[in-house]
């Protein structure tokens, strides 16, 4: 069993010689050499990385697998032969430390204008993505949920509390919700704090809730500051994607008044149904003239 | 197949004509995933499908669609075809010079179902037949007849109130709360040349639909505790508590734009962007009828020794929420626009500098609405003549407008091998410049009575200044990775956050941190990480309580602008110990002291931990297993406050300035949030053309909030008689709030042919939810120290929910 690889290593590089020899010359051999060997990659062929390798950078199919392995005509020859010192000069781009195979085409574009420094570039780009496989951004796993998560459990768990954003779905293949977490980060690197896609946290929460962007008559300090002061985005064991819940959230800041200082039992109409927000709704700030204490 | 071959033929020979220089062969490709559901469902269908739209019937779940040759392509994604949640996107274009999309997608977000009594939910208008308000209004029990206790019915009308608010909600339908969400986008992008491009987005997106929100108010009953202490009075007030939940309709549209051009080298990279916004309210105020009341009348400052508060200015009025209609401003349609520009460069020893730069503006310019509605409040009550309309106010419109700078800048260098290191520097701005206005007073409680101050807190004066917060976060973080060994990468950083402000009552906080972190790669798939970092966050210039800044009580700091100590530390392994045999875990701890002052928040910490283990045995098998444990510990430090209880010829008093604590009266409550996870995974894959998966998931989550007065038993040894404390410092623990999650999938599918595929599903989904928060509509009679006849709930609290699914399917891919 051990020779029919070999032999159709030692096949392949014999193509690889009858079919393009000057590009032998040059160490490259070619992707139907590859295939040759690597027949588990032939998905590659019709994936939209090829695909879009040939249109927009003008790397011809033949020349894709070299373009990020680097020269194969040594690889080749070692004819699977993992004692043949030519069998290692291949390049494994996922194993590699940096990314510099994955930069050699993607050098920069808007999403990754901050990825040098930023908190994934050290991961690798393989880490994430796998760049044979067809589908949607070349990710690893089914959804981008998933690819995620296999890093962030901390995350993963908090999308089974009590309230979160819809970002999964377990009816759905991959658990993909209707958002992703794309739709506030940025994986690729961000000016912003938590790589954020927005110029801030708040901005980020803007681009759905936009409806709180604008500065009101009556503000509520902490609000246009720092949205994450009161929610947790990732999900919460309290109702409304709250930090804790009200009105002991409230009373962290609030005790000037009598009724924000008691401590106000399971029975009082400060604790039930939404608490302080029973009276006080507007925590988000009011544009009516009765509203300086969000009332109205 | 003859089918899908002849509309493979027809799309191929379609694009062949649409897209120019087309003449080769253009494959077409694509799948679809379709079927057919049972559901049942028991409880709450809103949480079930809070955002989405799980139905009987026949299903198209996915359907993809994409033809191309060697240089154009077109796409087309369908998910959910059909359904309140669905989504489509068109996408085609030339690989390498231009890309157009189209898209549409659907959300619901769903509350829950209860019982609204008024009619008109999602309108500007709610109303409620004028029979019923006179009803209710003629069974009013005033104060004066109570005397000192709201729970006092000698006439048995909150009797007969009660029954008329319960056969009303029982003749009313129930009613679902939620919205939907619909976004259309089109977006263009041309590739000027392989590194130069520009682009155009813009984007419609509609939100409609209704949700609950609280518009109640409460009266205090101060009780005779006269013979405490020096108490005032307070020991132990009673409260009547009035209002009702609305329905608070959104009709929003949410216009944008976003236009660029961008050159992307190697070696240098900017570009610049433009991004419009318009948030369109097309609804500006909600008015409702108040059930209550018919004809309006105004709180009274008269019949009790609390009528005037402790400034001597009226504002412990009595008979409240008296208007016969209430409204409310609802969000103002504004306006932003942002421009940014950002770049990047290659620099000597690898590195590479990047900086962005962006301005944006967001403005609102709003005709504000009447101080009220309600006719009664007149200048009798010391409000300025002809409040129900826009003539009362100091100006008749908002303008409001807010600017934000963005700067920063992270250079990378990489001077040798195996070692990196970053710079970053970021700032910030929020600048407010939205007009400060006086009022000289507003419609108080639920719009009964005209109060000429914001709080109890005498300092901030007659009349009313909005506030406006600005503020600038700098931001600046060094750090350094170094390989030590082949193996094993240190890594060193340090940080500094300063946020500085303007009109508010922190002057500045700043905080230095540093860090440092090991990453370890042995054989075996070994890897370890561990990170730790410690960081000290200081203020400046906090106005403690009582003043003009700070209305909030003396010793009371917030907890975002607090003093804080952080230790952070983050650490995990994976490991591969056998070929088909993966196990991670990782853990994390947060643990931040806060506070140079008594009260607010003063600590939590933060434990969580994840374990992974994923294991393929054989080719056919494989399986995973997820734990996952959470814990949340917070304390909150409160005092209950009463200006006269206050005995200040004990040593234990606080001898604070303007305190009106009495160390008695001081509680704290541990609030502890736990959370479980359980997640297990399993595909079989007996044969090529067989696959069976499985999955189940759990997630368990309590919050428990325990309250005790720290200072009993010293109180009691300097003097204070035990129980003598308020009422409302007694340590009455809240009732822990636990949901409960299960989710199990199973799963079996059969490969007809290569690309087609047919199967069976079955998933099972519960969740349990106990909330004592969650009391229904009407909770009159039930309370000891709170009469809230007056006050109606919607009961839309009903999260509980069981679900059965069964569904065929058929994949298939062309």
């Amino acid at each position: 069993m051990r020779t029919a690889p070999i032999a159709l290593m030692a096949l392949a590089v014999l193509v690889a010689f009858a079919t393009g020899a000057s590009a032998a010359d040059d160490g490259f051999v070619g992707a139907e050499t590859c295939l040759g060997c690597h027949a588990q990659q032939q998905a590659f062929k019709t994936a939209p990385h090829a695909k879009s390798m040939a249109a927009a950078k003008g790397v011809a199919f033949e020349k894709s697998c070299e373009t990020c392995h680097g020269a194969g005509a040594k690889h080749a020859a070692a004819g699977g032969d993992k004692n043949d010192p030519g069998f290692a000069s291949i390049v494994n781009p996922a194993k590699a430390k940096g990314d510099e195979a994955c930069k050699s085409c993607h050098a920069g574009d808007k999403a990754r204008m901050f990825w040098s420094g930023s908190a994934h570039e050290g991961q690798g780009c393989a880490s994430c993505h796998s760049v044979h496989k067809g589908g949607k951004k070349l990710l690893a796993k089914e959804s981008q949920l998933e690819t995620c998560a296999s890093c962030h459990g901390d995350v993963k768990s908090s999308l089974l509390k009590r309230s979160k954003h819809p970002l999964r779905d377990s009816s759905r293949h991959g658990g993909q919700g209707k958002m992703a977490c794309t739709d506030c980060h940025n994986p690729h690197g961000s000016q912003a704090e938590k790589l954020m896609a927005g110029k801030s946290v708040n901005d980020t929460c803007y681009s759905c809730h936009n409806e709180k962007k604008s500065p009101m008559l009556w503000e509520h300090g902490p609000v246009k500051e720092d949205c994450l002061t009161c929610h947790t985005p990732h999900g919460s064991s309290n109702d409304k994607l709250l930090v804790m819940r009200p009105p002991r959230l409230c009373q962290s800041c609030h005790m000037q008044g009598r009724h924000q200082s008691g401590t106000l039992g399971a029975n009082s109409v400060y604790a039930v149904g939404k608490a302080c927000l029973n009276c006080h709704p507007m925590v988000h700030g009011s544009n009516h003239p009765s509203g300086p204490v969000l009332q109205r | 197949m003859t089918n899908t071959k002849n509309f493979k033929a027809v799309l191929a020979a379609l694009m062949a004509l649409l897209l120019p220089g087309s003449q080769a062969a253009f494959a077409l490709e694509g799948a679809v995933d379709l079927g057919g559901r049972k559901l049942v469902l028991t409880g709450s269908a809103d949480k079930f499908n809070e955002y989405r739209d799980l139905r009987d019937g026949l299903f198209v779940d996915e359907l993809e669609l994409g033809v191309g040759g060697e240089a154009y392509y077109a796409e087309l994604t369908a998910l959910n075809g059909g359904r309140k949640d669905e989504s489509y996107k068109l996408e085609g274009g030339r690989y390498g010079k231009f890309k157009a999309a189209a898209s549409f997608d659907r959300m619901p977000h769903r509350f829950a179902t209860g019982r609204f009594v008024l009619n008109g939910a999602g309108s500007d208008v709610l109303g409620i037949s004028s029979a019923i308000q006179n009803a209710l209004q003629a069974t009013e029990e005033t104060r004066g007849v109570r005397g000192g206790s709201p729970n006092n019915d000698p006439t048995n009308k909150d009797l007969g109130q009660q029954n008329i608010i319960r056969d009303l909600i029982s003749n009313t339908s129930p009613t679902s709360f939620g919205l939907e969400r619909r976004k259309s986008a089109l977006a263009f992008e041309y590739s000027l040349s392989e590194r130069a491009k520009t682009w155009v987005k813009a984007s419609e997106e509609r939100r409609k639909g209704f949700r609950q929100m609280g518009m109640g108010s409460y009266e205090r009953f101060a009780q005779n505790g006269t013979a405490v202490g020096t108490d005032g009075g307070h020991r132990s007030d009673t409260f009547l508590v009035e209002g009702q939940q609305v329905a608070e309709p959104i009709d929003y549209r949410i216009n944008s734009v976003n236009v660029g051009a961008g050159y992307y080298d190697k070696r240098w990279s900017g570009d610049l962007e433009y991004t419009f916004t318009e948030f369109v309210d097309e609804l500006k105020s909600l008015t409702w009828h108040n059930p209550f009341r018919a004809v309006d009348l105004s709180a009274t400052t008269t019949g009790d020794a609390d009528a005037l508060d402790s400034a001597g200015v009226p504002g412990s009025a009595h008979g409240r929420f008296r208007g016969a209609t209430g409204r409310m401003a609802l969000p103002p349609t504004s306006r932003s626009h942002d421009v940014a520009a950002s770049g990047s460069v290659e620099l000597p020893l690898n590195g590479r500098a990047t900086a962005a730069l962006g301005f944006g503006t967001v403005s609102q310019d709003t005709e504000l609405l009447p101080y009220t509605t309600n006719t009664d409040i007149t200048a009798a009550i010391g409000a300025p003549a002809g409040v129900t309309t826009t003539a009362a106010l100091p100006t008749q419109r908002f303008n409001g407008k807010a600017r934000t700078l963005t700067q920063s800048l992270l250079v990378t260098l990489k001077p040798a091998d195996g070692l990196a290191t970053r710079a970053k520097y970021r700032s910030y701005t929020y600048d407010n410049q939205s007009p400060t206005i006086r009022f000289p007073g507003y419609a108080a409680y639920s719009e009964s009575h005209w109060r000429t101050r914001r709080n109890d807190s005498a300092a901030q004066g007659s009349g009313i200044t909005n506030e406006l917060v600005s503020y600038n976060r700098q931001t600046a973080e060094l750090g350094a990775d170094y390989d030590l060994l082949d193996s094993l990468t240190a890594g060193v950083e340090a940080f500094w956050d300063k946020w500085a402000y303007k009109n508010n009552r922190v002057d500045n906080t700043s905080e230095l941190g540093a860090g440092g972190s090991l990453k370890y790669r042995l054989g075996h798939g070994l890897h370890a990480h561990g990170k730790y970092r410690y960081s000290r966050r200081a203020v400046q210039g906090y106005k403690l309580g009582a003043t003009a800044v700070n209305p909030e009580a003396v010793g009371l700091e917030n907890f975002n602008w607090s003093d804080r100590k952080r230790h952070s530390l983050q650490a995990g392994l994976s490991l591969e110990p056998t070929d088909g045999l993966n196990i991670g875990l990782d853990g994390r701890y947060v643990d931040d002291t806060l506070g140079a002052q008594r009260f607010g928040l003063k600590g939590q910490e933060t434990l969580g931990v994840d374990l992974e283990v994923a294991a393929s045995p054989s080719e056919a098998f494989e399986v995973s297993l997820s734990l996952g444990k959470e814990v949340r510990r917070s304390e909150v430090a409160n005092a209950a406050k009463d200006n006269g209880f206050n005995n200040t010829a004990t040593s234990i008093d606080d001898t604070w300035a303007n305190n009106a604590f009495n160390p008695l009266n001081y509680w704290n409550t541990e609030l502890v949030d736990k959370t479980d996870t359980v997640a297990l995974e399993a595909a079989y894959r007996p044969a090529d053309a067989w696959e069976f998966t499985t999955g189940y998931s759990f997630s368990y989550g309590r919050v428990s909030q325990i309250t005790t007065n720290p200072n009993a038993a010293a109180g009691v040894a300097a003097g204070y008689v035990s129980g003598v404390k308020l009422d409302n410092a007694a340590p009455g623990s809240l009732p822990s709030v636990t949901s409960r999650l299960h989710e199990l999938r199973l799963g079996g599918a059969y490969k007809l042919t290569k690309d087609v595929s047919f199967g069976l599903d079955y998933a099972f989904a519960k969740y349990m939810l106990n909330d004592f928060a969650n009391v229904g509509e009407y909770v009159a009679g039930s309370n000891v120290n709170e009469n809230s006849t007056r006050f109606v709930l919607n009961g839309a609290d009903k999260y509980d929910y069981t679900a059965h699914i069964v569904g065929a399917r058929v994949a298939m891919r062309f």
